[in-house]
């Protein structure tokens, strides 16, 4: 397929229809209205369904319901309206359903302002919801990789039978770049859990979607297998980006639009004789614990610097990954103030002891 | 009697099909041929890279220029302010709407249909600016699709074709050309004239070089002009200040 002029929200809706996405349930927001704009005259010509529901907490049992009867299911919101969704994602959670989420974050918190944002880290990566469940979260940095992310979120989501959140900025979405969209829809897996319509002459039990364990130890046993499923995760789904490290000096550790913009600090720094190099997470859950320690660890490297859009959240993980090993410290602004190529460059000089 | 402006140019078409540059291109171009030029920024549904955040350029050309209330105040209720019905007096020669994308865009243009109504044919002109490497706008069908939606939403009825075929930084005459091919299709179906072909300068160059080659017909090319890109929307150009509002959000606001 030739190259095609796209907004990063029109990039990562078109790569859910290639991956076989037919369901999107949403409800208009910006920074990613564009999403169901999109969708609402896409899904048509494919024979798929789209519906801008009353509100986006119906729009997520929406979800709930289509992805219980086995549909390859989606649906996207900014920051205030993923809070929203939570009571029915973490309920998407205890069913052990896959679905996917994008969240193309703003500044918050309550309704915030429309500008990019990193603040819903920990919400992302901490659950969102109720319960003690974990959702693979992903993070683009790139309208290309924003495209890309998404065509290969449904089959993970398949695959681990749980929730993939696609978390993405106000940049990522309203970037419009040049973009080749993967084709062909991605692998389809089994699913005989789904309710997919019983009667006497199935072949197989009820499918009973549910996320009701009263009787334990019932609930102990899913957690159980959240464990095994979650370590399965971590050992086998971690990506990251590891840019420049060979003799670096200092360590940059960001993701999304924000390690974008720490490149361009990079290359202003390495004109200038200082040595960087960046790890930038892709999976934030599974978080790249190992590869940020290893950076931090290496013998080069005098000291970390972490950049995010937020008073430093990621950075929590980034603390745990270096465990000590090396020195870290932080820039960064809660609400939608972004650290600047500028800043960047003279907060290292400073870490360096120059002007 | 009631005056009106010497001509009139209404640009809609496909979300990102550059309607803003194009507007941006004409109204300074008219302005420095000596021409008193109004840009009335109409795009209602979009806050972001809108024609007016290039307001500074637009005063240093003495362009005069509306936008909507709150454009840059980061809230997404757009309203139209009443100063959009003086561009309907007369002193001017000429007035350009900007109008937002889409049949949702267009739709802002249809509380002024009795205005638009009264202007005489001849002054009147609305165009649809096409970039088929956009989505959803890759072939006539779709074309002819998105234009019978804004004429329905605008209550206006479209008169000309433009050729914006691009691909921003990696734009090649390719894209022209596909322009091209899609809007005489569209042209042959509806009649419509293609009224203009814009591109980077050596883009274009190299579009009419193929032009003449192939012999293409002048008629579904129309004038060819050389667009200045004002709206940046790739990443370089957003680190260099395309977006220097966002990144820099204490910047001084109207």
């Amino acid at each position: 397929m030739a190259k095609k002029l796209m907004k990063g929200c029109e990039a990562i809706a078109e790569a859910a229809v290639q991956a076989g996405c037919r369901c999107y349930f949403g409800y208009p927001i910006t920074p990613q209205t564009d999403i169901p704009e999109y969708l609402s005259a896409r899904m048509p010509e494919v024979g798929g369904v789209f519906v801008q529901a009353e509100s986006e907490i119906a729009a997520a049992n929406m979800v709930y319901g289509a992805a219980g009867a086995g549909a390859r299911v989606m649906t996207s919101s900014s920051s205030p309206g993923i809070s929203l969704k939570q009571e029915a994602l973490s309920t998407i959670a205890g069913a052990e359903l896959p679905c996917v989420v994008l969240n193309v974050m703003r500044g918050g918190p309550g309704i915030g302002g429309i500008a990019p944002s990193q603040g819903d880290y920990y919400q992302a990566t901490r659950g969102g919801g109720h319960g003690d469940y974990r959702q693979i979260v992903l993070a683009p940095a790139s309208v290309q990789e924003a495209a890309d992310i998404m065509y290969g979120s449904f089959a993970l989501a398949d695959k681990y039978r749980m929730i993939v959140m696609v978390l993405a900025d106000g940049f990522i979405g309203q970037m419009m770049e040049p973009v080749d969209l993967p084709m062909g829809a991605t692998p389809e897996v089994e699913k005989p859990w789904a309710a997919t319509g019983w009667t006497p002459e199935s072949d197989r039990p009820r499918a009973v979607i549910n996320s009701l364990y009263i009787k334990e130890p019932d609930l102990t046993k899913l957690h159980e297998r959240f464990a095994a499923r979650y370590a399965e995760i971590e050992a086998n789904e971690v990506r990251y980006e590891a840019y420049q490290l060979e003799d670096a000096e200092f360590v940059i550790y960001a993701y999304g639009t924000m390690a974008r913009i720490c490149k361009s600090a990079i290359a202003i720094l390495a004109n200038e004789g200082i040595k960087v190099g960046m790890v930038r997470p892709i999976t934030l859950w599974p978080f790249p614990t190992k590869a940020v320690y290893e950076a931090a660890a290496l013998d080069s490297v005098k000291s970390t610097l972490t950049v995010e859009i937020s008073a430093g959240q990621m950075f929590d993980d980034v603390r745990i990954g270096v465990n000590g090993v090396k020195p870290t410290e932080f820039l960064g602004y809660a609400g939608s103030k972004i650290p600047t190529v500028d800043e960047i460059v003279a907060k290292i000089k400073s870490m360096k002891g120059v002007e | 009697m009631r005056e009106y402006a010497e001509q009139y140019l209404v640009l809609t078409g496909n979300f990102g099909s550059g309607k803003s540059d194009i507007a941006l291109n004409t109204a300074i171009a008219a302005a420095d041929a000596g021409q008193k030029v109004l840009l009335v920024d109409l795009d209602m549904i979009n806050p972001y890279f809108r024609s007016s955040e290039r307001r500074d350029l637009l005063a240093a050309h003495g362009v005069d220029f509306i936008y909507p209330d709150l454009a840059f105040a980061d809230v997404e209720m757009l309203t139209v302010p009443p100063e959009v019905y003086g561009a309907f007096a007369g002193g001017r020669d000429l007035v350009i709407f900007d109008v937002g994308g889409d049949a949702g865009g267009a739709l802002a243009l249809g509380q002024f249909r009795p205005f638009f109504g009264r202007i005489p044919a001849d002054k009147l002109a609305v165009c649809a600016v096409i970039n088929p490497r956009r989505p959803l706008c890759e072939d006539a069908e779709h074309v002819l699709a998105l234009l019978a939606k804004m004429q329905m939403s605008s209550r206006l009825k479209i008169d000309g074709l433009i050729n914006n075929g691009n691909m921003q930084r990696e734009s090649s005459a390719d894209d022209l050309l596909l322009g091209y091919e899609v809007l005489r299709e569209v042209a042959e179906d509806t009649g419509l004239p293609v009224v203009q072909t814009w591109g980077l300068p050596q883009v274009l160059a190299d579009f009419a070089a193929i032009a003449k080659e192939q012999q293409l017909d002048a008629k579904y090319i129309g004038e060819m002009r050389e667009l200045t890109v004002f709206m940046h929307r790739d990443w370089e150009s957003l680190l260099n200040g395309g977006l220097s509002r966002i990144l820099a959000p204490d910047l001084k606001r109207l």
